[in-house]
C-alpha cells in the first residue's frame, strides 16, 4: 500500500486514526499501531511479512543475548544479527545480480527474486538497533512487540526515512499527541501528498512523453529538459513521501528527523548529500564510514572509505550497474573535493548552479536501466552529434510551459521566506489558513490521483 | 489549546467523513461497468478468496476498483486535464502533433503488453505439459494472396513477431521527404508527392509496398466477412495542412499518390473492393472557392467528403443526390484561430429522423447525431464524444441495408452522406486504444454479422495511412484476426 493510493487515503488512514485516538492507554495505542502497521505491510503480499518478522525476531534475540556479554561472545551475537538481516537482503536483492555477473560466463542464469517491499529500509532500521545495543548506546528492548512496532511502524516502513532506534526508543515507551502535533502533522501530510500527487505525478507524465535513449531522437535541449524533469520528479516524489511519513509520525506522537532540506539549493555535492535522503547518509556515515576509520587514517584510507561508502550507497538503491556507477560518481566527486577542500571557495552564484548540473547528470545515470543508455543520454547533454532541440521535446516544453520552472522554484527554500512572514502574523490567523490550505491540497490531490493515470512511486522499488 | 484541538480535529474529521460518504456512494448500484470517456471496461470488485489475498491480487484489484469507481471520476479526469492544459502554449498544429505522439506512445505501450503476452503464450505453448487452449490472436497472420487464397504470409508490422512497433518510415532504399522522384511507383515503394511548376515530383511520403500488401490483405479480410453483394470502399484523405499548402502555394501546382494504384494492383483479382484517390478527386477543387479543408482544424470539410462519397455511391450504381438538393443548411459552429483565420462548420446533410446510439451487447445510450454546440469539426457524427467503441445511427431511410464506417476522425464528416442509403450507419475508430472488443460485444468481424452489415467504408487521413501501425496493425487486430 502506498500513501497516495485511495485505499490508504479513504479507508486505512481514517480507520487507523479512529482506532488510535479511541484507544486510551499507550499500550493499547501501540497495539493499534502495530496491528495496522502489519496489515499495511502485508497488503502487498502477506507472505513478505514473514521476512520482516524473522529479521526482527533474530535481532531481538541477538540484542538481548549480546547486551550482558563482553568480548567475543558479544561480537558473535552481533554478527549473527547482521548476517541474518543482511543475508535476507542479499538473497532477495543481490543474489541474482551477482550470480549473473560473476557466474554468467559459466552458464549460470538466475531470474531476480521478487523483492519484498521496503526490505532495504527495515533491514537498515533493525540493524541500527542491534548495533546501538552492541555499542552500549541503547539498552535492549525486552518487549518484542515494541521492537516490532519500531521496525514496522507504517509511516516509515516501506520508504523511510530510515529511523534510527535511538531516535524513537523513548517515544515508543512514552509519548503524547499534542494538538499542535496533530495539526502540524496533518498539514505536513497534506503538503507531502500534494508534492506527490500534484507535482511528481505530473512530472512522471511529462517524462513519459519525452524521447529517451536509445530509441528516442535525443537533442541537446530535450536531454537537459528530461534530466530537469526527472530531477523534479524524484525530489517531489521522495520528499513528498518523507513529508507524509513525518507528518503521520507527528500525528501519532513520533518526531522523525528531516529527510530533505532543499537539496537543489546545495552549494556543493557534499552539501547536497547533507540535504538529500539525510537518513540514508546518516546511516552510512555512522554505521559504515566511521567504523571503517572515516577520515582519521590518512588520505589514502579516507579515499578508499569514501569510495566504499558511495559504492554501497549506489548498491543500496538496487542491484544494477547504473546504481553502482551513480554511487561511485558521487564517490569520485567527493574524493576529488577532498583535495580542494578549504583551498578555495566558489561564490554561491556559481557553486549552486554547478552543483545542480552535477546532480542532474547523476539522475540520468540513476534513471536508465543500462549504462550504454545513460551514456547516450549524457552524450546528448554534452551535444555530441545531436540537434539543438527535437520537435517532440519542443512540443512537450510548450505544453507544460511554465510548470517545470514553477516546480523548480518550489524545490528551493522559498518556504523559509513564507515561514518568516508567517512568524510575524498571529497564530490564530495562520493556523486556520494553513489547515484550510492543507485540506484544499488534500482534496485536489485526491482529484489528481483519480484523474491522472500515472501514480508511480520511485522509491517504492528500493 | 483545547479549542484548537477541537477546530483541527473537526476539520480533519469533516474531511474524512466526506471521503466516507464518497466511499458509501461507490457501492451504490451502477448500470454500466464502463468508462465511456476512456472507452474501456472499469475494474470490477475483485474476487475475494484465500488465494487472491495471499497473492496480492485482491489488494491490487481493490486499489483499481476504488480508483475506477470513484464517484465523480470523469469529472476528476476533466478537471485534471483542464488544469494541466491551462499551462499549454501549444498552437493548434502542435497540439495535433502531440495527440499523434500520445497515440503512438499508447500504441507502443499496448504493443509491449501484447508482445509480452504473446511471448508468454508462446512459452506456454512450447511447454510440454501445456493443455490445449484457445489459440491466441497475436500469432503470425494468415493472409490472402493475390489469387484470393489464404497464404501463410507473416503479418507485417506485427509487434509480437517483430518485437518492435514503429511508425518510422525509414526503410532502406526509400527516398527521403523533400527529394524528387522520377517514377510514381516502383517495385518496392509507392509515393505521395507534390508537383511543382517544372513538373517535378517532390516526395512527401514513401510507402513500402509490403505494407500496402499487408493492408490489401486486411481489406480482403473485411470483404470476406460481408455478404456476396457486399462492398468495401477505401480512401485516404490529405491533411488540412497539405490541402492548404497546395491552395496557398505559388511553387506547387498539384499533388498525387500512387498508393491507390499499388493497392489496386494487389486487389486486382478481388471483387467488391474499391479504392479511391482523394488526391485526384479533390485536386481540381482545392484552389477553388469552396474550401475542401479547414484552416482552423486539420480535417477535410463536409463539401470535400461529399465529393468523395459521391464517387463511392456511383461505384455501387446508387443515385447520387445532387449537392444543390441538400436543403438543410445550418452553421453549426465556427472557429477562429490565433492567426485570425476563420472556419464555419456547415451541416449540409439531409437529416432524416435519424437517431444516434452508443451500443454494446447489453448497452445502449442515445447520443446526438450532430452536436449543435460549438464543437468545431467534432460536431459531425458526434465525433467529439470519445466515449464508446461502437456508434450506430438509425437513419430511417428504409433501404434494407446497413453499412459500417471504419475510420479515424476523417470519417465523421463523411458518414452522414451515407444516411440516405442505409438503415443503419455504424461507426468504429480503428486507431490504437480506440476499440474495446469487450465493450463492443465482439471484434469488428463478429459485429459485421451481428448488425447485418453489407458495405464497409474505410476512411483515414495521411496521419494514419498505410505507413502507420494504426492501419497496418490495429485495424486488423480490432477486426478480430
Amino acid at each position: 500500500m502506498v500513501f497516495s493510493s485511495l485505499t490508504f487515503l479513504l479507508y486505512f488512514l481514517p480507520a487507523v486514526l479512529l482506532c488510535y485516538f479511541l484507544a486510551k492507554p499507550l499500550r493499547l495505542k501501540n497495539a493499534v499501531l502495530l496491528v495496522f502497521s502489519l496489515i499495511f505491510y502485508a497488503w502487498g503480499r502477506p507472505v513478505w511479512l514473514l521476512g520482516l518478522l524473522f529479521s526482527t525476531l533474530v535481532n531481538y534475540i541477538c540484542a538481548i543475548k549480546l547486551a550482558p556479554l563482553k568480548g567475543r561472545g558479544r561480537k558473535i551475537w552481533l554478527s549473527t544479527g547482521l548476517t541474518v538481516s543482511l543475508g535476507l537482503l542479499f538473497v532477495f536483492k543481490y543474489l541474482a545480480f551477482f550470480a549473473n555477473t560473476f557466474l554468467g560466463l559459466a552458464g549460470v542464469e538466475m531470474s531476480p527474486l521478487e523483492l519484498p517491499i521496503g526490505i532495504s529500509f527495515y533491514t537498515f532500521q533493525v540493524l541500527t538497533y542491534t548495533i546501538d545495543v552492541y555499542r552500549g548506546r541503547q539498552t535492549p528492548q525486552r518487549n518484542f512487540a515494541r521492537l516490532l512496532l519500531y521496525v514496522s511502524c507504517f509511516p516509515q516502513l516501506i520508504a523511510g526515512p530510515i529511523v534510527q532506534y535511538s531516535d524513537v526508543a523513548a517515544e515508543i515507551d512514552s509519548r503524547v499527541t499534542r494538538p499542535r502535533d496533530f495539526s502540524d502533522g496533518f498539514i505536513r501530510f497534506c503538503v507531502g501528498l500534494g508534492k506527490k500527487a500534484l507535482v511528481a505525478n505530473l512530472c512522471a507524465e511529462i517524462i513519459d512523453k519525452l524521447p529517451q535513449a536509445p530509441e528516442g531522437a535525443l537533442s541537446l535541449g530535450g536531454a537537459w529538459y528530461f534530466a530537469l524533469i526527472y530531477a523534479l520528479q524524484i525530489y517531489f516524489d521522495f520528499s513528498g513521501y518523507s513529508d507524509m511519513a513525518i507528518g503521520m509520525g507527528r500525528i501519532f506522537g513520533f518526531h522523525y528527523k528531516e529527510n530533505f532540506i532543499y537539496p537543489y539549493w546545495a552549494s556543493s555535492v557534499r552539501d547536497f548529500w547533507r540535504r538529500w535522503h539525510i537518513s540514508l547518509g546518516s546511516f552510512f556515515r555512522e554505521y559504515v564510514y566511521i567504523p571503517l576509520g572515516g577520515n582519521r587514517r590518512g588520505l589514502k584510507r579516507t579515499v578508499l572509505n569514501t569510495l566504499i561508502v558511495w559504492g554501497l550507497t549506489g548498491m543500496w538503491h538496487g542491484a544494477n550497474l547504473t546504481f553502482i556507477a551513480w554511487g561511485l560518481y558521487y564517490g569520485v566527486i567527493l574524493t576529488v573535493g577532498l583535495f580542494f577542500r578549504g583551498k578555495f571557495r566558489l561564490p554561491s552564484l556559481i557553486s549552486k548552479p554547478l552543483t545542480f548540473l552535477a546532480v542532474l547528470a547523476g539522475w540520468v545515470m540513476f534513471y536508465y536501466p543500462s549504462l550504454p543508455q545513460a551514456i547516450t543520454h549524457l552524450s546528448a547533454m554534452l551535444n555530441v552529434n545531436v540537434p539543438l532541440i527535437d520537435s517532440v521535446s519542443l512540443t512537450v516544453i510548450k505544453q507544460y510551459s511554465f510548470l517545470p520552472g514553477a516546480f523548480l522554484l518550489m524545490s528551493l527554500p522559498l518556504g523559509q521566506l513564507l515561514k518568516k512572514a508567517e512568524e510575524k502574523l498571529p497564530e490564530e490567523l495562520t493556523q486556520p489558513v494553513k489547515s484550510l490550505g492543507a485540506a484544499a491540497i488534500l482534496a485536489l490531490s485526491v482529484v489528481f490521483i483519480v484523474g491522472l493515470s500515472s501514480n508511480p512511486f520511485i522509491y517504492f522499488q528500493f | 489549546m483545547k479549542r484548537k484541538l477541537t477546530f483541527f480535529t473537526s476539520c480533519f474529521l469533516a474531511l474524512m467523513l466526506g471521503f466516507g460518504g464518497l466511499f458509501l456512494m461507490m457501492f451504490s448500484p451502477k448500470q454500466a461497468t464502463v468508462s465511456e470517456k476512456e472507452r474501456r471496461m472499469l475494474s470490477a470488485f475483485p474476487d475475494l478468496s484465500r488465494q487472491t489475498v495471499l497473492s496480492g491480487e485482491f489488494q491490487t484489484g481493490l486499489d483499481d476498483f476504488l480508483s475506477d469507481n470513484f464517484i465523480g471520476r470523469e469529472l476528476a479526469i476533466d478537471l485534471t486535464d483542464e488544469l494541466t492544459d491551462a499551462a499549454s502554449v501549444l498552437t493548434e498544429d502542435e497540439r495535433m502533433a502531440l495527440e499523434t505522439l500520445e497515440m503512438e506512445q499508447a500504441l507502443e505501450k499496448e504493443a509491449e503488453l501484447t508482445a509480452s503476452g504473446a511471448r508468454q503464450t508462446q512459452q506456454e505453448q512450447d511447454a510440454p505439459p501445456a493443455q490445449p487452449e484457445e489459440p491466441v490472436t497475436d500469432e503470425p497472420e494468415k493472409e490472402f494472396g493475390s489469387d484470393g487464397q489464404i497464404d501463410e504470409v507473416p503479418f507485417e508490422g506485427e509487434p509480437a513477431v517483430e518485437g518492435e512497433l514503429s511508425d518510422d518510415n525509414d526503410d532502406s532504399g526509400q527516398e527521403a521527404a523533400g527529394t524528387y522522384i522520377k517514377e510514381k511507383l516502383t517495385k518496392t515503394n509507392a509515393y505521395m508527392w507534390f508537383e511543382d511548376k517544372e513538373g517535378r515530383m517532390e516526395v512527401r511520403y514513401t510507402y513500402p509496398r509490403d505494407k500496402i500488401r499487408t493492408f490489401a490483405g486486411t481489406l480482403k479480410l473485411i470483404r470476406k466477412n460481408l455478404p456476396e453483394d457486399g462492398t468495401v470502399h477505401f480512401v485516404v484523405s490529405p491533411l488540412a495542412s497539405q490541402g492548404n499548402e497546395l491552395r496557398n502555394s505559388t511553387k506547387y501546382v498539384g499533388w498525387g499518390s500512387s498508393v491507390e494504384t499499388a493497392l489496386n494492383e494487389e486487389l486486382a483479382e478481388t471483387e467488391g473492393i474499391y479504392v479511391y484517390s482523394a488526391w485526384e478527386l479533390l485536386e481540381p477543387y482545392v484552389k477553388g472557392k469552396t474550401r475542401m479543408f479547414y484552416v482552423t482544424d486539420h480535417h477535410w470539410t463536409a463539401e470535400a467528403t461529399y465529393k468523395v462519397t459521391a464517387e463511392m455511391l456511383k461505384n455501387q450504381n446508387l443515385p447520387v443526390i445532387p449537392y444543390e438538393d441538400y436543403t438543410y443548411k445550418a452553421i453549426i459552429s465556427a472557429a477562429t484561430n490565433k492567426k485570425g483565420q476563420h472556419d464555419t462548420f456547415n451541416v449540409l446533410y439531409p437529416l432524416y429522423p435519424s437517431e444516434g446510439y452508443m451500443i454494446g451487447p447489453n448497452y445502449s445510450r442515445k447520443i446526438e447525431v450532430m452536436q449543435y454546440k460549438n464543437q468545431g469539426y467534432h460536431a459531425f457524427s458526434n465525433g467529439g464524444l470519445k466515449t464508446w467503441p461502437w456508434k450506430q445511427f438509425k437513419t430511417g431511410a428504409g433501404t434494407g441495408r446497413n453499412c459500417l464506417v471504419i475510420a479515424d476522425s476523417f470519417g465523421d464528416a463523411l458518414a452522414p452522406w451515407l444516411f440516405a442509403y442505409y438503415d443503419e450507419v455504424n461507426m468504429v475508430d480503428f486507431r490504437g486504444g480506440a476499440y474495446d472488443h469487450m465493450a463492443a460485444g465482439g471484434y469488428i468481424k463478429d459485429n459485421i454479422k451481428r448488425y447485418k452489415i453489407s458495405d464497409v467504408y474505410v476512411v483515414c487521413s495521411t496521419a494514419n495511412d498505410t505507413r502507420k501501425n494504426n492501419v497496418i496493425y490495429w485495424m486488423r487486430k480490432y477486426l478480430g484476426y
